[in-house]
């Protein structure tokens, strides 16, 4: 059907079957009823005429026979009284001579009906006439013939009238099935169409209320009574769901109001935290400057004690090196953990200058020989000479954590040789330390860079805080490099870090009031004199402290003399770095004064 | 074959002598011939039974009394069959022709009024009996030729007499006929 008509809905389409249905099989029916009666009709005039024909030959024999016109036109006027079909009718003697003739009244004249002379049997149709002649027998012998002449005009009219009858009942029972059906149709499957609706409204409002008419007990209510059901199964789960959603609602909303609740109490404790943070770090700084001072004049004497009073015998120049090794591992400590609470606080800046890099890793290596010429380990200087000697960076920080490597290097190699490297690698410069050391195991490797760190299963001669290599990590970073290690057990290790450093654009010439041994390319203070005792006695110890760094002497060239004073240039460089220089010359007159003036000073900016 | 053989003589003989549309005159030789030819032709339409042939198992007998003419003229047909036996024709009027069974009479004028006490009680049953004349039928006979209108011959039935003849008439040929119903010696 969807073939036939496609895209019509169900309606269509059953109304369409039930018209095509009743239109075939009404026709079929009323065809066939037409045929038949026609085919009877046909028979029942055949039967007629040969009836009469019969009749009259069987009457007329007589008459024929004894050649009574009288009694033959007699006979044929019983035709009177049949079949108006019977339009006349005529008897013939044998010889073939008419001899009597009946015309129907109403007729015309004999004349133009009937042959005058029949001599054979036969049928004639002309138009809607048919002339039958047939011959009388008696005993064998024809005694005459007998002519009948029919008009079939009525006939026919007749079949026509019956056919148009059989038409007008035709496509009235067509009609009346048509609407019999669809009124069925109507009947049967409006509850049906009903249902249809119902869906499609339920579907369209989303409205789960809705139910559909049930109409009657059979099996489409059964259906209708079902879809019902499940409808309203469907309308409580619904309403199921939507309770849910709004325990779910709350729920969300309870559970909202907790979190808030407790990421205002974590901000609130974050904020304590970085306030405690920060107290932490102004602690440590503040704490460390002061333990410094003190520190630095306890060792600062204590060498001096050692230096200058040679009346001291064995044992107390013994004890009195032991405090001296002792405070000077108590200010490294201290120095270390400043250094990392200002990495941790982000205090740390990287500060680029230019700096002549052949000069800066000579004095690096001179100022960790100091340590190695104890052990007798020799520091070996690999530089690659097509290096550019002028580069711009924080030299500061390279060789803060150079000489964290080259000391720990020193530190854990008993023999063999220390190898400072620097190759450039790229657009980098790579500086790599390289000892014959005890070197580190797998498991070493994983901690190195953890704070309080410290490999090896014997602390060495309870040297170092364990700060110094995440220190030395930290400020690789902040240089956007990457402090990398390999080692192998018993063979040594190498660490090495690959930084950007840009050659210096211009020649400009540096400051050049620093006139000693070791180039030194850092802004450089003249000093009027020497400092006076206790001032020195800061700045000996200062030495000690490890960020060691070239100084302009008023001694020369003397070795000696620039070690003990290097740390008094670490001062004044840091203050330099955070004063103007005029500002520093200013302090620097200030330090020569007294060293109460210039520990003052030196809290205040600690301070600030 | 035999009857077709006879007929078509009669046919013949009626074509030759009685032309279609030329009156048949009473008396005239023509006449005769007709009178002679629906004699024949009646024995087609009435049956006799067959207690009438006991005494003459082969042969119909039609005696004719009073007209030598007609007995001349029919003397040709003897021996032709005739309800399935053989035609004799006897002379009544001369007395050494008295068959053993009659069954068919014809009556002429000069006989009208001596065939009952000569041949009618001699015979009896079983017999059919013709004449032309008018006082017949009164007379207890069964059949009588008569002129019908436009001079044509026709014929009468005594249908009461008829009836106790044991003949059986074809209703074909009654239907022909005109129908008298007169008891014997009603007019007498």
């Amino acid at each position: 059907m969807d073939r036939l008509i496609p895209g019509s809905s169900f309606q269509a389409k059953l109304a369409g079957a039930i018209i095509v249905t009743t239109v075939v099989c009404l026709t079929f029916a009323c065809t066939t009823f037409w045929l038949n009666d026609r085919r009877i009709r046909k028979k029942n005039f055949d039967r007629v005429v040969s009836g009469v024909m019969e009749m009259i030959s069987i009457n007329s024999i007589a008459a024929l026979y004894f050649e009574d016109s009288e009694a033959a036109q007699e006979i044929l006027s019983s035709l009177k009284a049949g079949s108006d079909l019977v339009e006349g009718a005529a008897l013939y003697l044998s010889d073939g001579q008419r001899f009597a003739t009946y015309v129907r009244p109403g007729n015309g004249p004999e004349a133009l009906f009937f042959p005058e002379r029949v001599t054979t049997e036969g049928k004639l149709v002309e138009n809607s006439r048919v002339i039958i002649v047939r011959e009388v027998r008696f005993k064998g012998a024809p005694v005459g013939y007998f002519l009948l002449r029919m008009d079939m005009t009525g006939y026919h009219r007749q079949l026509v009238w019956y056919s148009f009858q059989a038409l007008v009942i035709g496509l009235l029972s067509v009609l009346l099935g048509i609407f019999i059906s669809l009124y069925l149709k109507r009947q049967l499957l409006g509850p049906v169409f009903h249902l249809v609706d119902t869906v499609k409204r339920i579907s369209l409002d989303k409205n789960f209320s809705i139910r559909a008419r049930v109409f009657s007990n059979d099996e489409i209510g059964d259906l209708i009574n079902g879809f019902n059901e499940m409808i309203g199964e469907i309308q409580e789960r619904d309403h199921a769901l939507e309770r849910q959603r709004a325990g779910l609602e709350d729920q969300v909303t309870t559970r909202t109001q907790d979190l808030t609740d407790v990421n205002r109490e974590l901000k609130r404790l974050n904020l304590e935290l970085s306030r405690a943070n920060s107290a932490k770090s102004d602690f440590l700084s503040r704490m460390s400057h002061e333990l410094r001072t003190p520190l630095n004049g306890i060792i600062g004497y204590t060498k001096l004690l050692m230096k200058e009073n040679s009346y001291l015998g064995d044992m107390e120049t013994e004890r009195i090196s032991v405090v001296l090794q002792c405070g000077e591992h108590l200010l490294l400590m201290i120095n270390d953990i400043l250094d990392f609470s200002k990495i941790e606080a982000g205090k740390v800046e990287i500060k680029t200058t230019p700096f002549d890099l052949g000069a800066f890793i000579r004095t690096t290596a001179d100022m960790a020989r100091s340590k190695a010429r104890e052990k007798g380990l020799p520091i070996v200087i690999d530089m690659d000479e097509a290096l550019s000697s002028r580069v711009t960076g924080d030299y500061q920080r390279i060789r803060q954590v150079l000489l964290n490597l080259l000391g720990n290097a020193v530190k854990f190699t008993d023999q063999g040789r220390i190898v400072l490297g620097v190759k450039p690698v790229g657009d980098r410069i790579r500086f790599a330390v390289t000892d014959t050391g005890i070197g580190i195991s797998d498991q070493g490797l994983k901690d190195i860079f953890k704070a309080f760190a410290q490999v090896g299963s014997v602390r060495r001669k309870s040297e170092g805080t364990g700060l110094g290599l995440a220190i030395s990590r930290h400020l690789v970073e902040l240089m956007n490099a990457r402090l990398c290690v390999e080692s192998v057990v018993g063979k040594g290790s190498r660490f090495w870090f690959d930084i950007v450093l840009p050659p210096q654009a211009s020649t400009r010439k540096f400051p050049s009031l620093v006139q000693v041994s070791t180039p030194v390319d850092f802004p450089v203070i003249s000093l009027p004199k020497p400092p006076p005792g206790n001032i020195l006695a800061v700045l000996r110890a200062r030495t000690d402290m490890g960020d060691i760094a070239g100084i302009r002497c008023w001694c020369g060239e003397n070795r000696e003399h620039h070690e003990e004073y290097s740390a008094f240039f670490t001062l004044t460089e840091r203050l330099a770095r955070e004063f103007k220089i005029n500002d520093i010359n200013k302090l620097v007159s200030v330090s020569t004064g007294t060293a109460t003036e210039m520990e003052q000073h030196e809290n205040h900016i600690g301070g600030g | 074959m035999a009857i077709t053989r006879v007929l078509r003589v009669l046919v013949v003989l009626t074509l030759v002598l009685v032309p279609r549309g030329v009156p048949v005159m009473a008396g005239s030789v023509s006449s005769l011939q007709v009178k002679a030819a629906m004699l024949i032709k009646f024995t087609d339409f009435i049956t006799w039974p067959d207690q009438a042939f006991e005494r003459s198992p082969d042969t119909f007998v039609m005696g004719i009394m009073g007209d030598r003419e007609l007995v001349h003229l029919l003397q040709p047909l003897a021996g032709k069959p005739i309800q399935g036996r053989h035609l004799r024709i006897v002379d009544l009027d001369r007395a050494e022709d008295r068959p053993l069974a009659l069954h068919m009479l014809y009556v002429g004028r000069s006989g009208i009024h001596r065939w009952k006490t000569t041949v009618g009680t001699l015979y009896g049953a079983y017999l059919l009996t013709v004449s032309d004349s008018d006082l017949f039928l009164d007379q207890g006979g069964i059949m009588q030729f008569v002129e019908k209108s436009g001079n044509r011959l026709g014929f009468a039935v005594n249908r009461s007499v008829q009836m106790k003849s044991w003949l059986k008439f074809s209703a074909s040929l009654l239907r022909l006929a005109r129908i008298r119903d007169l008891e014997p010696g009603d007019a007498l």
